[in-house]
């Protein structure tokens, strides 16, 4: 045989040897950098997936490098879209015998606490939140959607169901004026800068925008949580302590983390933690 | 090359060979047999749902090429859209498509793209509204076979704008002015600084441009109507650049259902009878 031949044939096997192998490799690498990384855990021990939701609340993050399913949702802030991506596919996982949400987060943004809401709901395992620090506005949206709603004694809900707005306008030739103004504020509207560039019609039409998604936030609270409505309506203008929250029936619990891992480990005994923010 | 290292190197890159195919099956075997929605992501080709990420603001090429064209960091590419989707219908994998809507809309040519595209498929298509399917958003919806939406999703604004560059008389350079379709439309669009334009060019520009734009607006109510089997009427009331709530669009019969890309997901699943996995697309 020529040595061309010899040469031709050790390289075929040689680069079909590193094709079987880099491309099993290359799926693997791109698991492991993922939330699924946990499949090659071979302990078998049951888990519980811990997920930090704080920062602003977004419904998709615009991101032009995206590459469809990675980590770059939740880099600042969290996004619905990484819920959906990336914590939501984990329900499948039969070793994933809890969820818990550690919620810190003042957003106001409805929409995206809505859309992670109905994600939690979805999730077929047992789900807990955990409101830490100071929860406001649309975030106990996000909070509502969970089996049971645990507060840190410290912790404090804040304008519930409060829905800000913001418009700026820079005519040529002027300073850039602002209308910012949200439920609380509703009464000062037709005072308030607004009117220095906003015609009545438009400031009727706002006032209009801000009361319906109040009501439909608070709708949601109340459903979520199987309250009367008015039990909601009345916290716009409130901060209410723990205490005060677990009274109205807003929570469940009063405690913290630790607390919650113990009860766990007495429901399921052993288990391991996948931190979904050590990926952050 | 030496008979004997030429069999030795043979021995070792076929025994190499083999440990390769061993690793990379065995892989695929237990990734197949112990997490298969996992195995599908990676290396399932049937049973695909494709995710278009519609999130940000629809252009064309054109306008994305054109220097002269205002440009931001949103802008999405529907001809390259229309080319990604129409190439994917080809695939007999794939089932149907979702448009994971969040847009503040885009230019009239871009919406005729993706109108067109819509109808061109065979395969349904479905939406899924997020944050904001306005202007070009609600159009795009309602192209789609059935609407998924948030109930504080914000949907609607509906309506045109005109912008036009008109000399600068006092200086070199343009001069840019906007003219809505409604004064709901124009509640963030600055005035153009009349002292610089020359009266008479500015009011027949404006007079035009009104035109143009109340007449595109009621073509865009049409198309909305026809395409969600709605009266022209029953747009028109939530016309004029109103901003809607995605349980105001359902109740106004502009949207199906509340839900999410999920339950977009079990849409098509009973649709085929079988389960079927999400594919997810980069942003154009």
């Amino acid at each position: 045989m020529k040595n061309v031949m010899k040469v031709a044939i050790l390289s075929l096997l040689f680069i079909a040897s590193l094709w079987f192998l880099g491309s099993a490799l290359f799926v693997k690498a791109q698991i492991i950098n993922s939330p699924d990384a946990y499949i090659f855990d071979k302990s078998g021990n049951p888990i519980v997936v811990i997920v930090p939701i704080e920062g602003d609340l977004s419904s998709t993050i615009f991101n032009p490098t995206y590459s469809g399913k990675a980590w770059e949702f939740n880099t600042e802030g969290t996004s619905a879209l990484f819920f959906e991506r990336s914590i939501y596919p984990l329900s499948k996982n039969e070793n994933i015998k809890e969820f818990l949400f550690l919620v810190n987060s003042d957003s106001d943004n409805g929409p995206a606490a809505e859309e992670i809401s109905r994600i939690i709901k979805q999730i077929p395992q047992p789900t807990t939140v955990i409101i830490q620090g100071e929860v406001g506005r649309a975030s106990y949206i996000v909070a509502s959607g969970a089996d049971t709603i645990v507060m840190e004694k410290d912790a404090n809900l804040v304008n519930l169901g409060n829905v800000g707005m913001s418009i700026h306008r820079t005519d040529y030739g002027t300073k850039e004026r602002k209308c910012e103004t949200s439920t609380k504020d509703i009464h000062t509207l037709t005072e308030s800068d607004c009117k220095s560039f906003l015609d009545e019609d438009q400031i009727e039409n706002l006032r209009e925008y801000i009361l319906d998604r109040t009501k439909i936030q608070q709708e949601i609270m109340a459903s979520n949580r199987n309250l009367p409505i008015e039990k909601i309506t009345n916290l716009l203008n409130r901060s209410l302590s723990a205490s005060e929250a677990l009274d109205r029936g807003l929570v469940d619990l009063i405690g913290n983390k630790e607390e919650f891992l113990e009860l766990v480990y007495s429901k399921i005994g052993n288990f391991k933690i996948l931190n979904i923010g050590d990926k952050k | 090359m030496k008979q004997k290292y030429f069999h030795l190197v043979l021995g070792i890159l076929i025994l190499s060979l083999f440990g390769a195919l061993f690793y990379n099956l065995s892989f695929k075997s237990y990734l197949l047999n112990e997490y298969p929605y996992i195995y599908q992501e990676y290396y399932g080709e049937d049973n695909r749902v494709i995710i278009v990420p519609i999130i940000g603001d629809l252009v064309t090429s054109q306008d994305k090429e054109n220097p002269n064209s205002i440009k931001t960091d949103r802008d999405l590419d529907a001809d390259k859209i229309a080319e990604f989707m129409k190439a994917k219908s080809k695939d007999e994998g794939v089932k149907g498509f979702i448009l994971e809507i969040d847009t503040f809309g885009g230019n009239t040519v871009s919406d005729e793209i993706m109108k067109q595209t819509i109808e061109d498929i065979e395969l349904p298509i479905i939406s899924v509204v997020k944050d904001h399917a306005l202007s070009n958003g609600i159009s795009l919806s309602s192209y789609s076979d059935y609407v998924f939406i948030s109930p504080l999703s914000d949907i609607g604004d509906i309506g045109i704008i005109n912008m036009m560059g008109l000399d600068n008389i006092k200086g070199s350079g343009e001069v840019l002015c906007w003219v809505p379709s409604s004064k709901f439309k124009s509640v963030y669009l600055p005035q153009c600084d009349k002292s610089l334009i020359n009266p008479l060019v500015y009011l027949n520009f404006r007079d035009n441009a009104i035109n143009d734009v109340v007449a595109g607006e009621m073509e865009f109510i049409k198309a909305i109507a026809e395409a969600r089997n709605l009266s022209f009427e029953e747009v028109l009331e939530v016309g004029q650049g109103k901003i809607m709530t995605g349980k105001e669009a359902v109740e106004r019969g502009l949207a199906d259902k509340f839900g999410n890309m999920n339950d977009a997901l079990k849409w098509f699943e009973e649709r085929e009878g079988k389960e079927l996995r999400l594919e997810f697309t980069p942003i154009f």
